[in-house]
Formats: structure tokens, sequence, C-alpha cells
């Protein structure tokens, strides 16, 4: 990866008016930002995880939304997509419809906008942008490392929004590949961050990555083609997802996911993580603390067939 | 024999001058038909590939074809922070001196409008200027076949006259 910051490949992907005052912005704004949010008609926003901060014209930041803070307008909106699109809205068909842009260094863009009538249509009329800033925290997965050698069938990572869980389950995958043979179903190409077929993130050695397929086609290809030790996919949540992971386990498979529960009585009270316990998919749940302190593990569980 | 000279050096000159003319719009009708070609690879390159726009400046740059449209050398390779495509595409266009003015008018208007929709759009787009330029064509392929024959006579005709009258 080159030596360019997130912050300074999001700075280059932006509109004119709001890539000045980022210029403006000072290194100590720039430790801990986990987004950047642009609305039509609002403030540019800098999220941390324990705060919100406005942009002002000056390029400081401030908790006040007054007369000084940066808006953007629709129109800048529009012109980020055509810089996110590299100019060339003819080959982000997929992009748009499906409402995210992945740029280098596995930074995910997020579009808000209004969706064509059609089944799969394209997305139209912009009004927000959303720059989340990908972590590659090494050893943030060492925690349950030794949990995941001791699991003979999977190990369930679970946390609310910003609990850190997809930075963690890279760690873990980066670790894990560098020793076995292991498949990364990365839907979204966040966790690898593939530039051009080479991840810009570290996966591991021994890692082959799935990008852009759905989850659960991403794993039944793996177990069919690449005879991996272990799978490592990110949010599994809906009844295909769930299939997918408990054929992959019938075939001798061990698992690591993430899913979206605060602790376990909100694990099991989910459809989905209630048929995985119960196909006994998953040896160990562990239970990140919150977007306070992401990476932080809170609980760790045995998972008992229900 | 300074009067010989001179009226043989008038109608070399005349006939040059008319020579020169008729080539004029030779390769007019020349760029004309290059500019067709482009835009026909632009269309081919988008429905078939659906390439971004930098990917279809560099297969413009690696075809032929291309020899009279010296601009293409210029067309931006990769995506650069802080430059429009938009902008790099019209400054090169601009940069070919020799082209006619509403062609460069027409490929600058083309140039806005690259990337700027979905496929459907694009190859909508393409098709309007396509005929668009078909006309300019016809109209450069109508005046060489009126205009070229009658410059390289008027230009011989002329120079002779005024070899004639300096003798």
């Amino acid at each position: 990866m080159d030596e360019r910051t997130s912050f300074d490949i999001i700075r280059d992907h932006m509109c004119g008016g709001v890539r000045a005052v980022m210029q403006l912005v000072q290194e100590g704004a720039k430790t801990n930002l986990c987004e950047i949010r642009l609305r039509a008609g609002r403030p540019v926003c800098f999220v941390y995880p324990d705060r919100t901060l406005f942009l002002t014209r000056d390029g400081r930041l401030t908790g006040h939304c007054d007369g000084n803070v940066l808006r953007t307008s629709g129109g800048q909106i529009s012109q980020t997509i055509s810089i996110l699109a590299h100019y060339s809205l003819h080959s982000c068909a997929e992009e748009l419809s499906q409402g995210w842009f992945v740029l280098s260094g596995g930074i995910r863009v997020g579009v808000a906008g209004t969706f064509s009538g059609t089944e799969g249509g394209a997305m139209r009329d912009w009004n927000g942008l959303n720059f989340r800033i990908s972590r590659e925290v090494r050893g943030c997965g060492e925690v349950l490392r030794g949990h995941m050698q001791e699991c003979r069938r999977g190990l369930l990572i679970c946390g609310g929004v910003g609990s850190g869980k997809t930075t963690i389950l890279r760690d873990l995958c980066r670790s894990c590949g560098n020793m076995v043979r292991v498949s990364l179903i990365d839907e979204r190409n966040e966790i690898a961050a593939l530039e051009n077929g080479t991840p810009g993130l570290d996966v591991g050695m021994q890692t082959d990555i799935f990008a852009g397929c759905a989850r659960a086609k991403g794993i039944e290809t793996a177990v069919r083609t690449m005879s991996p030790d272990i799978i490592f996919c990110d949010e599994i949540s809906s009844d295909r997802d769930t299939e997918a992971v408990l054929s992959a386990v019938g075939c001798g498979v061990r698992l690591c996911a993430t899913m979206h529960a605060r602790n376990y009585s909100d694990l099991i009270s989910r459809r989905a993580a209630q048929r995985l316990i119960s196909g006994n998919a998953f040896d160990i749940a562990a239970f990140l603390n919150g977007s306070s302190s992401p990476g932080c593990v809170q609980d760790i569980r045995r998972l008992e067939n229900a | 024999m300074l009067r010989l000279t001179a009226a043989v050096l008038l109608t070399i000159a005349g006939t040059l001058w008319g020579w020169s003319r008729a080539a004029g719009l030779d390769r007019r009708l020349v760029i004309c038909r290059e500019a067709e070609m482009l835009l026909q690879s632009c269309d081919y390159l988008i429905r078939s590939r659906a390439d971004d726009v930098y990917a279809i400046c560099r297969e413009l740059k690696r075809g032929s074809g291309f020899g009279s449209l010296s601009f293409i050398s210029q067309l931006p390779d990769a995506f650069i922070p802080g430059h429009a495509f938009s902008d790099d595409w019209r400054n090169a266009v601009s940069g070919q001196d020799d082209m006619p003015p509403e062609l460069s008018g027409l490929l600058i208007r083309f140039g806005s409008a690259l990337g700027t929709s979905d496929i459907t759009g694009q190859l909508s787009a393409i098709a309007v200027f396509s005929e668009e330029l078909s006309h300019m064509t016809a109209g450069s392929e109508e005046d060489r076949r009126r205009l070229g024959r009658l410059y390289r006579t008027v230009g011989i005709l002329t120079g002779m006259m005024a070899g004639i009258i300096v003798i």
C-alpha cells in the first residue's frame, strides 16, 4: 500500500469545495476518525467512536452546528459520486445498484439516494455519502486466537454497530491464514480490500479471497473448490447464509463469523442464531463491548445445543 | 530572363496555393472520418466491456487509425485526484491546432458527456454525436468534391495569369 493515509484517500475523492477545506484539517483531528459523512444541505460530519463533530469552513471541528459549519449541496454530492466513479457512471452500475463503493485501503463509501423503480435498479438523486474508514489493527484478534484454535466447529464474534467485529475478524483471519488454509468470504470487499486482485489489507498468506459475491455462494464455492481448514465471513443473518454455514460445518470445515448481537440474550433471540446453535455450527461465541470501546471482549460463552 | 523566371515562380506559387487549399480539404475529411471511428470505438468499449473513461483513453492510444487525431496522445491514462476528466479531455482537444473548429466543439461536448450516465444513456449520447458528425463528414466530402479541383485549377491559372502579366 502507498504512504497515503485513509484520510488522504478520502480527501482526494471529495468534490473541490470539501477537498479544499479538508486540506486545512489538523493531524490531531484525524486520529480515531471512524467516518466522514456528507448530507445534502447539511453539515459535513466527522464521526468518532464517542462523538460526532461538524467541519467548519476553516477546517476546524466543532460540536456546535452554527453558521460557520461547512454544508454540502446536492450538486457537490453528485460531483463526489462522479469522482468516486472515476468519472464513469456507466462502469459503476453494480456499485450504484447496491449503494456502495470501495476505495483503496478498504474504505467503504455508502451512498444514500433514491432507487429507481425497477428491481435491482440503480440509485439516483443522491443525497448522502458515508466514508467509513477501515482499521487494520494487528493483534486485536490475539485474545480470541486461542479460542479459535481450541474450538472444533466454529467461533462466532458478536457485537453491536461499531464494536469492532470486522476488525477482529480481519486480524483473526490474518493470523489463522498464516498457519492453515483459509477461505475468506468478503461480500463487500471491505475485509481484504482487493484492488486489481491484490488484497490491500493483510488477511494471511494462505487465505483465498472470494469478494463481491453473496455470502452463501462464496461459502459453497470455497468448500467445493478450495478445501479450506477455516472459512471466515462477516455478518451471518439470512436463512440462506445459515444453510450454507451448516452445510460447510457438515463437510468438516471450521467457521469464524460475525453476527450482530449485543449479548447472549440478544443472540438467541435471533432466528438465524437459533438455527446455527441448534445445528452445532459454532462452539464458542465472543461478545464485544460496543462502540464506546471497540475491539474489547466483554464475554465468551460456550454454545450449547438449544 | 528575369521576367521569365518571375513568371515561372508565380505560376508555381499559384499552383502550390491551390494544391495546399485542396489538401486542407482532404485533411479535414480524414479528420472527420477518424473522429467517426473514435466514436465507434467508444461505443464498442462501453457496450461490450463498460470500460471506464481512462480505460477508453488507453485503448484509443493503443489503437491504430487515429493518425490525424493527435490529441489522443494527450488524453489522461488514469484517474488523478483534482483533475476532472472533462477538463483534461477539453484541454487535449483544444491543443490540436489543425482541427476544424466545429469538429473541435463537437469533440469537447462529447468529452463532457462521456461517463455522465449509465450504459444506455452513453450509447444514446454517442448515437446523437455520431449523427451530427456524419453530417459534418458528408459536408466535408461534398466540399472536397466541389472545391478540391476548383482550388487546384484556380491556383494554376492564377499563377499563370500573374506570370503572363509580368512578362
